[in-house]
């Protein structure tokens, strides 16, 4: 326990904003219905601090990313919300159910996709899928008929008796995925589920987890592809070093931290001295122009302006506006602001 | 041929084997065994005609025994792990050419089997001292065991370059060795009883006789004692040494020459469906059925009877080997059967060799019992079930029952049609005290063998079977000094009760460790 209180140190200055702000918001009483919810948890391997205080909540029937720099910590906080490892300071509560004492229940309700291709690959699918319907103690009609099901939302009805052996990766993904999918769990844990496939692959894949999102699954996914988490997740963790750097929304993590809200002008022309104008104007807190291009960044406040009124003013001003969109940060930059740099020792 | 890549790969493997603690600590152990006999036989030592003669024996033998072992799981993976890990295309990417691999592979193995003979030799010439063994005689007995570590280092290379799986290759380097001491007692035999019934030609019977000579003459077995012969006055260099460097080198040689043939294509290596391929077949051919061979409610049993034993087939095909290779016995042995009833002797044969028959088999299911799970990944799916290990660990086991049927039937066929012998085995077996030492100690054995499957990566089984042997031996040693009767024997049998149990809460660890790895 002393080894773990000593080693909650303080982090760099400008993570530890983050960091701060990520503790205040897990601290705060949830708006939401929380699947998941890990509480100061701490983890070693050996002398290697895995975890060093990780706080969040998975709300209910999210798409959920879960996003961190290699050797962040991401598996073994997936491993320690599927029971195969036990939180050694903290606790981590599944549905409400405590992961240490009641694993069992905790188990009968969750699917975890492991990162390495774990199967049985001299089975065929149909086998495959077979032995862990029976193993979670499903009926033979039963068994059949979600075999049937499972196969048909992964495209792979047609491939019901081929050896899993002979499959591309990416078909054996969905045959793991389906896997996951035969117990009919209430939470999917996909530990780099696109690791390793082509885009088509992909791209399908993502379809699948839409379609089990649209079926009320809370799914978790951990990804280094932040483009694609940020088009299909909801809510979304970002952990470094063993510490969350964030938990929240999509849209709040994309959104940023700024005080104002910021929507970016493109102009037909190039504004020249009408910055100062639109700058000098009331209710406007800022205008920053975008380096190589001709928009700009336009913060206003929304007790004086609203989107409206900022399009009204540039329009008076003459300003010919070929697109006024809100301006979001990408997720590959918020990731870079939130984690740190260099491979962690 | 032979470049710096050579070397390189030799310097390497040296390094890491110097930077392993388990190295040193089976040197160690080694070292700790030879000061134990020698502390042994120093005790007993006016018991002794010639105790340094015996001391050196036992060096001599234990020597063999780990040099077999080192055989089935060191040297029959020199190549197949790195066709395992798909690195033997970087290695001849990185010019090293097949001789120059097959060296800088084998030789690390090599030198640390002849550091292992080396670093003793100091002590063994205390054995001059003690009495009873000359100088020559060490250095002959050396040069044997040299000469047949090189003969292993090379069935190890030949096998581990044709096969693509380790497993593979140490079954069959430990099943070669098994043919080379077992294959002659049989063969021999067996070609005179033929000729004795007309049924083969003088001169195929001579050859063969010849040939199992030959064999017997080429092991260690027969040179050793004959060099630890009092008045041994022939020189190091016998015909099995002869033998052995030239079978070896051959071997090396023939693995050289297949090595491109067999290392062309690397493929990923996955596990096999074997047997279990009829079973498929099967299911598609009775597709119209969609409820049959389907996974049974007990799904683990299901899929290590189908997928680890291989099924009904390989029951089939086993059940009727065990009934040629005692239908073969029975032709061999019964002229030595006497005046008693033939139903006796053919009661007996069935059931002293299915005890044998059964007591093999249960070691080697055991060490696959988890091994397969864990090498293909697999074990997490199955620990996140939601049951316990201990029911997993029933299941599965459930599931490999069935295999054993083969060998159960046959005993009770031949119990059924001797009744007479069960009796007497039952009135003399369960009053002694070494019948149940000889139970425990197996059990034990068992799941020391099934523990280390889940430690090591190849090798659990002979492993697990020297660790009790060695174990068992030291006691054995020990205990006579005592003088005492058989009753000493309840000490082993205590100690490995508590080893078993000990073994099961590591093997629980274990599983649980490795499900989160």
């Amino acid at each position: 326990m002393s080894e773990f209180d000593e080693s909650v140190e303080p982090a760099d200055p400008a993570p530890e904003t983050a960091l701060t702000s990520a503790a205040e918001a897990f601290e705060a009483e949830p708006s939401f219905e929380s699947v998941v919810e890990l509480r100061h948890v701490a983890h070693a391997f050996k002398q290697h601090k895995a975890l060093v205080d990780v706080s969040f909540r998975v709300p209910k029937e999210s798409l959920h990313g879960f996003v961190g720099p290699n050797g962040a910590g991401k598996t073994t906080v997936l491993k320690l919300i599927c029971t195969l490892l036990q939180p050694q300071i903290g606790s981590v509560r599944v549905f409400g159910l405590n992961v240490a004492s009641q694993y069992r229940e905790v188990r009968k309700r969750l699917g975890f996709m492991p990162d390495h291709f774990s199967m049985y690959r001299q089975m065929t699918v149909f086998e495959y899928l077979d032995f862990f319907g029976a193993a979670y103690g499903l009926p033979l009609a039963t068994r059949t008929r979600v075999i049937n099901d499972v196969l048909e939302l992964t495209d792979m009805s047609g491939r019901r008796q081929d050896l899993i052996n002979g499959l591309s990766r990416g078909m054996q993904q969905r045959v793991g995925l389906a896997r996951v999918l035969v117990n009919d769990p209430d939470l999917l844990l996909l530990d780099e589920p696109a690791s390793g496939l082509d885009p088509r692959a992909r791209i399908e894949l993502m379809e699948i987890l839409r379609a089990l999102r649209s079926m009320g699954k809370t799914i978790i996914i951990s990804s280094h592809i932040l483009s694609e988490l940020a088009e299909l997740c909801d809510s979304v963790t970002i952990i470094d070093r063993g510490r969350v750097k964030y938990n929240g929304t999509m849209g709040g993590l994309l959104d940023g931290e700024d005080e104002y809200p910021r929507w970016r002008l493109t102009p037909a022309e190039p504004l020249n001295g009408l910055v100062e104008t639109i700058s000098n104007s009331p209710g406007i807190m800022g205008v920053d122009p975008i380096e190589g291009s001709q928009d700009v960044h336009i913060a206003f406040d929304p007790a004086f302006l609203d989107t409206n009124g900022v399009l009204n003013l540039a329009m008076n001003l003459g300003i010919s506006v070929r697109g006024f969109t809100k301006s979001q940060k990408h997720l590959n930059q918020a990731f870079m602001d939130l984690t740190e740099k260099g491979v962690r020792e | 041929m032979i470049g710096r890549g050579t070397f390189a790969l030799v310097e390497r493997s040296l390094r890491v084997d110097v930077r392993l603690m388990r190295t040193h600590l089976v040197r160690l152990l080694f070292a700790g065994i030879i000061l134990f006999m020698l502390v042994q036989i120093h005790d007993d030592i006016s018991w002794h005609q010639a105790p340094g003669k015996e001391f050196f024996t036992g060096i001599c033998y234990l020597n063999f025994g780990l040099l077999n072992l080192a055989a089935m799981s060191l040297f029959s993976t020199v190549i197949t792990e790195e066709k395992e890990e798909m690195t033997l295309g970087l290695l001849k990417m990185a010019g090293i050419s097949p001789i120059g691999i097959l060296l800088g592979k084998t030789s690390p193995r090599l030198i640390a089997a002849i550091m292992l003979l080396s670093v003793q030799l100091p002590f063994t010439f205390l054995a001059i001292t003690l009495g009873g063994v000359l100088t020559n005689q060490i250095l002959a007995a050396y040069l044997s065991l040299l000469s047949f570590s090189v003969l292993l280092a090379g069935l190890g290379a030949f096998f581990s370059t044709v096969c693509r799986r380790s497993n593979v290759s140490a079954s069959l380097t430990t099943a070669s060795l098994a043919v080379i001491y077992v294959a002659p007692e049989f063969v021999d035999p067996m070609a005179r009883e033929l000729l004795r019934r007309g049924l083969s030609s003088v001169w195929l019977t001579n050859s063969t006789v010849w040939l199992c000579d030959c064999i017997r003459e080429a092991t260690p077995f027969r040179s050793i004692e004959e060099i630890l012969s009092t008045g041994y006055s022939g020189g190091c260099f016998t015909w099995q040494v002869a033998s052995n460097l030239v079978a070896g080198a051959a071997l090396f040689g023939v693995s050289w020459l297949l090595f491109d043939a067999c290392t062309r294509n690397e493929t990923p290596i996955a596990p096999s469906r074997g047997l279990t391929a009829l079973f498929r077949r099967r299911v598609a051919r009775t597709h119209a059925n969609p409820n049959r061979n389907r996974a049974w409610a007990n799904a683990l049993a299901w899929k290590d009877f189908h997928f680890t034993t291989g099924g009904l087939t390989a029951v089939m095909i086993k059940f009727g080997c065990y009934v040629l290779l005692l239908t073969g016995m029975g032709m061999i042995t019964s002229r030595h059967w006497g005046n008693g009833q033939v139903s006796d002797n053919v009661g007996a044969m069935c059931m002293f060799s299915m005890l044998m028959a059964l007591g093999v088999e249960i070691p080697i299911y055991a060490s696959r019992l988890f091994r397969e799970e864990i090498r293909w990944q697999t074990w997490s799916n199955l620990y996140l079930l939601p049951v316990s290990v201990t029911k997993i660990a029933t299941d599965k086991i459930i599931g490999t029952l069935p295999t054993f049927l083969p060998g159960i039937i046959i005993f009770f066929f031949g119990a059924i049609i001797a009744p007479g012998f069960v009796d007497d085995f039952f009135e003399e077996a369960l009053d002694e005290v070494g019948f149940w030492w000889f139970i425990a100690q197996y059990i034990f054995g068992v799941h020391v063998v099934v523990l280390l499957s889940l430690i090591v990566k190849w090798g659990a089984l002979p492993l697990g079977v020297a660790v009790v042997v060695m174990g068992n031996v030291l006691f054995v040693a020990c205990a006579s000094q005592s003088r005492g009767g058989e009753e000493i024997l309840i000490v082993p049998i205590f100690f490995a009760i508590v080893g078993t149990c000990v073994s099961i809460a590591l093997i629980g660890d274990r599983l649980k460790s490795l499900a989160s790895q």
